[in-house]
């Protein structure tokens, strides 16, 4: 387990580095020059040329890509664009928003997901079963901002349940709590229906192995057969799932944070894009990356370490 | 077929061919002006004039989601195009010259680590809003998938007799590619391309949503959507029925290429 962890780990490198360049050259790639961006109308040629050696980026690409890196790695994103503010500072105060909702809206997911697949199958072509699965599909392909604003229609505005805007508070007060709720179902929903179908077919899949059979045979209780034997075979395919539907639930903030106007970096760099700031751009994407690339590895390993076969391939 | 066999299956064609012919025929069909705005009906409910209702400027909705039709599918068929011209080139490399392979594929792993729609709104980002770069951002976000995909096709079609054969017959690489590799991977290849077309129109259509994609008064569907956020509660119809038709083109192509799988390549079925 021990090599396994660390082979893991050591691949892990390259793709780092190759996400720090990606994000790197995006200042290079982005039509327009950042420095006019910056500058009022009334700068001239030689403040345009103290900016930019002031940023650096009068010195060759791969030095600029060293400066880059050796700064991030001490989270040093450089100054926005626009408010000329410590970009890290920005995001640092969004990020636990952000953080709070993917959260929430993966306990969703797994929450009603895997219980609902499970049982789907257990119950196989039920009155149950159908109705989740035809959910299911529907919800794999009704666009997430869809759903948002048809919970934020009935739920908030008409029924006037839950608050139609806005974080009132952190989650442990009532208050808090509601004002996550709708963002949460409707950014988890899709996750959730990914769940729901694949631990279906991964609980069908192990109901028809021969070890249940055998636990059948020798007149185990039902319950005892699934949920003993059945259910933790049946879920290790799902975990690593869990983990890429994570990623998904980041990359999904943006429009969620948007719709319910929360006050997360999604919603910040949907704003950045509009003003060009790339400085912020470049910082959110790359600690989406980084976070996402080690929980896949956290995956992996927790991965591993269910099932022992994994480890010797 | 056995593709006729399957209800769903046929279901999902149905709809996507009704979606597509709404796309080539929209001109012809729009019941009104999609881009005529009408101040003596604004915000109209629907009725037999307007049977999805009118928005803001009074403009008929079921024309411009008719007209957007064109837009949203258009988009999605392109940046499938770029994704899988992308995919299938880095993947037939990778598999083919062992060399590259692991420069390819550690790419490969590089584009993996922007999450879901992460990676098309940071191109998206880099390269400015406009429907043009949503359809490369939205293409290169697919590159990943074809590109394993078509590596791990052709890396087992490689070692058939029938491609040792044609090289030691003195075939070029890109002979034995174009004639015996690529028609061998085209089964799971046109599979990805029917589930591509749901999650680019949908990736597209998200974009355009969160306004980095086509700008007013294009009628896209996605920012149809967004326009008609602001009078939900009045005009619940300007979110219903584009909602809707996304919704149904997505189940279409989803219902579509399940079907496909499952005639084509009984080893991908789950």
């Amino acid at each position: 387990m021990r090599t396994y962890i660390a082979r893991r780990a050591l691949m892990l490198f390259p793709v780092l580095v190759g996400v720090s360049v990606a994000t790197f050259l995006m200042i290079h790639i982005a039509p327009g020059d950042p420095v006019d961006l910056m500058m009022p109308d009334y700068g001239t040629a030689e403040d345009v040329a103290r900016i930019r050696a002031r940023l650096g980026l009068d010195q060759p690409l791969h030095i600029q890509y060293f400066r880059y890196a050796a700064n991030v790695l001490r989270l040093d994103f450089g100054r926005s664009i626009r408010t000329n503010r410590l970009v890290k500072n920005e995001i640092l105060s969004r990020w636990p928003m952000t953080i709070e909702l993917t959260v929430a809206s993966l306990l969703v997911a797994v929450g009603l997901g895997i219980p609902l697949g499970v049982l789907s199958a257990v119950k196989q072509n039920s009155v149950l079963d159908y109705t989740c699965m035809v959910g299911a599909l529907i919800w794999v392909c009704m666009p997430s901002f869809f759903f948002a604003l048809l919970l934020q229609l009935i739920f908030a505005m008409s029924l006037k349940l839950f608050p139609v805007f806005g974080r009132a508070g952190p989650p442990w007060t009532w208050e808090g709590f509601l004002s996550l709720v709708l963002p949460a179902v409707s950014l988890g929903a899709r996750s959730a229906a990914i769940l729901a179908r694949l631990s279906r077919s991964s609980t069908l899949e192990v109901l028809r192995q021969d070890y249940i059979r055998t636990a059948r045979a020798k007149g185990l209780a039902e319950r005892v057969v699934v949920y003993k034997h059945a259910l933790k075979n049946a879920v290790i395919p799902v975990a690593t799932v869990v983990g890429l539907q994570f990623g998904g639930l980041l990359g999904g903030a943006f429009i969620t944070e948007t719709i319910f106007a929360r006050p997360g970096v999604g919603r910040f760099a949907v704003l950045a894009i509009f003003n060009r700031d790339i400085p912020v751009i470049q910082a959110i994407a790359l600690m989406m990356a980084v976070i996402f690339v080690m929980c896949n590895l956290a995956v992996d390993l927790l991965y591993a370490y269910l099932d022992p076969r994994i480890r010797y391939d | 077929m056995q593709l006729r066999r399957n209800r769903g299956a046929v279901a999902g064609m149905v709809v996507v061919l009704f979606f597509l012919l709404m796309a080539i025929l929209a001109p012809y069909i729009c019941p009104h002006d999609p881009l005529q705005v009408d101040y003596s009906r604004i915000l109209a409910p629907p009725s037999l004039r307007h049977p999805m209702g009118t928005d803001w400027l009074g403009r008929d909705v079921l024309s411009r989601i008719i007209a957007g039709s064109r837009l949203s599918l258009s988009v999605g068929f392109i940046a499938v195009g770029i994704g899988l011209t992308g995919g299938t080139v880095l993947g037939l490399l990778a598999a083919f010259y062992p060399r590259l392979d692991n420069l390819i594929m550690r790419f490969i792993d590089i584009l993996l680590a922007f999450p879901g729609l992460l990676l098309s709104i940071t191109i998206v980002a880099t390269l400015g809003p406009g429907l043009q770069n949503v359809m490369i951002a939205v293409g290169i976000g697919g590159i990943p998938g074809y590109a394993r995909v078509v590596r791990g096709a052709t890396l087992s079609v490689k070692e058939n007799e029938y491609v040792q054969a044609a090289r030691a017959l003195g075939s070029s690489d890109v002979r034995i590619l174009v004639h015996h590799v690529m028609p061998n991977i085209m089964a799971p290849l046109i599979v990805m391309i029917t589930f591509g077309l749901a999650s680019c129109v949908l990736s597209a259509a998200a974009l355009s949503f969160l306004g980095l994609g086509a700008q007013p008064p294009q009628p896209e569907w996605g920012m149809l959507i967004n326009e008609g956020r602001r009078y939900m509660l009045k005009a619940p119809w300007l979110v219903l029925g584009p909602g809707a038709v996304i919704t149904m083109v997505i189940l279409g192509f989803n219902l579509f290429g399940d079907g496909l799988r499952d005639a084509l390549d009984p080893r991908l079925r789950q």
